[in-house]
């Protein structure tokens, strides 16, 4: 162990020798105002904007480009939550519940107080999960070269299966979008026999369905359309932003919140299928309950701000573990990261750390540089993104509109994707209005084709055996929960119809 | 079929015979190799039991359930998401032949105009204003290559 600690400071010297490089410093800085200023605007999230930025990575280096990437995924955690206390919209879906209770609070005049909170609260979680990220990676790591296919296989099965088990709605409906996800992540042409599938011989469709144009249009198009759909009052409030540090009253009551959120966030980011939305909802729940005045949440209770903002910053860090170590990408954000590693031929994987060391603690070390960055940076902007609302919606949406269709032309210069990707917005469009979840589609889709490689392997190693699975000790375990999770939900229904019947 | 669930398990179910239909003209292979129609031919199944489920259950929900008549005739502004997506269409479609600056011109026009309408002096002004500022972005910062109309620009 004491060498491993020695080890882990080495690297993380080593990180910050590549961290601190003017150019990269630069592309942190342009990540985390970019990331702030898409999590302000509605209808524009993370995943648009890095959608958008990933041609443009191409002409700069891996680390860079990672840097940049990750910058607008965390400062878009931080400018959400600016949007959801200001003006009662979350700027992206992790800032839903920072509005329950950061609005009732700007209400009161105290907008100070909850932005002052919901920044160092984010800023407190993302270091801590970033200290918890930079020490299990390599224990993580040593374990992620004993998985085989089975092992593979069932962790994502898992991943998929706690996505819906999370989900709010209905989970039958949450596992048909899973499964129709998978679907679409077989068109194209097959990995191991060069067959086509549900291709109709387009040239466009051989390399699969772009993850860019299903996300653009899932949640830049169908957030758009719903928006339009009805009219949108944006009321800024006209309160003073005085008091941005938070009392000592404020930190007593928060600090509590703030750990136990990054706590739950850090363990949600962590797992495949987990979350910034799912970790935030969560804390925020449990903090409720556990609460001394839980009648009181939803009134403006500091509490309520600062669990789920430290929650969605710890898994905003935690999610990177599994794609760092594992190479599984376990929400669409880690997969845009991994297509920017990948447009420079470096796969991520337990190999990752030992091959590239520089990119791989460069990247983690560029993550506490960043979150420094956006906590002296976001204080003082606040003003500045509060002009940025002002702009009426009416004029503000064609440019959203506008981003994503140059965003989605320019991967391959082709007018192909930009239908592509208007379809899929129609299809997200739709599927809300039936209450059909995009997320885990959308992981499904990010998951189905590694997914589907290491079912045939495995099957292939066990001469057609299902039992190896659940033979090998880590995969056994691993879908003993999956089929746990799943089946969950059905036996509690089953033993609710019971009572009632004997009652 | 008054329920908004059977409609879209109908849909479902359709939509994985599709599915079950394309795979049969993909190599099943065997349970020891499978080849690239088994992972589809099963999730058909898997979808279209799934939807039969849907289907089943919102058919035996008593407790009120969302109708397909509401989500048609709610105080939905149609009328907005059809042009819009009309708009988004018509730049698929002649981004190639009118070249990207004027594309964008009357892209953005159309939608100031038409789906939340300003005045004219607004449109013109935000409109003239996003192009030049998108066609400085993307043509000269970051240089990607966007489709030119017959002008020459």
């Amino acid at each position: 162990m004491g060498i491993l600690t020695m080890d882990v400071f080495g690297q993380i010297y080593l990180g910050f020798s590549v961290a601190l490089q003017p150019a990269n410093l630069m592309f942190a800085l342009l990540g985390a105002i970019l990331g702030t200023m898409v999590g302000v605007l509605p209808g524009l999230g993370p995943t648009a904007a890095m959608s958008l930025l990933l041609p443009a990575t191409f002409g700069i280096s891996p680390v860079g480009s990672m840097i940049m990437l990750a910058g607008i995924y965390y400062g878009a955690q931080y400018g959400g939550s600016t949007t959801s206390i200001l003006v009662n919209i979350p700027g992206e879906a992790a800032s839903v519940v920072t509005c329950l209770d950061g609005y009732q609070m700007a209400r009161h005049g105290r907008a100070g107080a909850a932005l002052g909170i919901s920044a160092f609260g984010s800023f407190i979680a993302g270091t801590l999960a970033l200290l918890g990220l930079t020490f299990l990676a390599p224990i993580l790591v040593d374990a992620a070269l004993t998985f085989g296919p089975p092992e593979y296989f069932t962790l994502m099965c898992l991943g998929i299966v706690i996505l819906t088990f999370l989900s709010h709605g209905s989970m039958l409906k949450a596992l048909i979008m899973a499964v129709l996800g998978l679907w679409v992540g077989t068109i194209g042409i097959d990995s191991i026999t060069g067959a086509q599938r549900y291709t109709f011989e387009r040239p466009e469709l051989m390399e699969g369905v772009g993850l860019v144009q299903i996300a653009m249009g899932m949640f830049g198009i169908a957030e758009i359309l719903a928006n339009i759909e009805g009219r949108i009052e944006v009321n800024t409030l006209e309160t003073k932003l005085k008091g941005l540090f938070p009392t000592r009253e404020d930190w007593k009551k928060s600090i509590g919140a703030i750990l136990r959120g990054t706590g739950i966030g850090f363990f949600l980011g962590i797992l495949p299928g987990g979350g910034a939305v799912i970790s935030s909802f969560a804390s925020y729940a449990i903090e409720k309950r556990f609460s001394k005045y839980p009648g009181k949440f939803g009134t403006g209770v500091i509490e309520g701000v600062a669990a789920p903002e430290a929650a969605n910053n710890a898994a905003a860090q935690g999610a990177f573990i599994p794609m760092l170590t594992l190479g599984i990408p376990s929400n669409i954000v880690m997969a845009l990261l991994l297509a920017a590693l990948m447009i420079h031929g470096i796969t991520p994987g337990p190999l990752l750390m030992e091959k590239h060391p520089g990119l791989f603690w460069g990247f983690i070390t560029s993550m506490y540089i960043g979150n420094t960055m956006l906590l002296v940076l976001n204080l003082p902007l606040i003003p500045l993104w509060v002009k940025f609302l002002k702009v009426p919606y009416p004029i503000l949406f064609p440019f959203i509109f506008l981003f994503c269709l140059v965003g989605v032309y320019t991967i391959n210069n082709t007018v192909f994707d930009i239908y592509l990707m208007i379809l899929f917005g129609i299809f997200g469009y739709v599927s809300r209005k039936f209450d059909y979840e995009p997320a885990p589609f959308i992981l499904a889709v990010v998951l189905g084709p590694m997914m589907e490689k290491a079912l045939r392997q495995s099957l292939i190693m066990s001469k057609g055996e299902f039992s190896i699975f659940l033979n090998r000790p880590i995969s056994g375990v691993i879908l003993s929960v999956a089929i746990f999770l799943l089946f969950f939900p059905l036996v509690l229904q089953g033993l609710k119809h019971y009572r009632k019947r004997t009652v | 079929m008054t329920k908004a669930d059977q409609w879209s398990g109908l849909f479902l179910l359709l939509l994985s015979s599709w599915i079950i239909w394309g795979s049969l003209d993909l190599p099943y292979g065997t349970i020891r190799d499978p080849g690239p129609g088994f992972l589809p031919r099963w999730l058909g199944v898997i979808l279209g039991g799934m939807s039969l489920a849907l289907i089943l259950k919102s058919t035996l929900q008593r407790e009120k359930a969302r109708m397909i008549r509401d989500l048609v005739t709610a105080k939905l502004r149609w009328k907005r998401i059809f042009l819009a997506l009309s708009i988004l269409f018509l730049f698929a479609l002649l981004l190639d032949t009118l070249g990207f600056p004027l594309m964008v011109l009357l892209f953005l026009a159309g939608l100031f105009r038409f789906i939340d309408p300003q005045p004219w002096k607004t449109v013109i002004r935000w409109a003239l204003a996003g192009t030049v500022g998108f066609y400085l972005v993307f043509e000269y910062w970051l240089s990607l290559r966007l489709p030119k109309g017959p002008w020459g620009f």
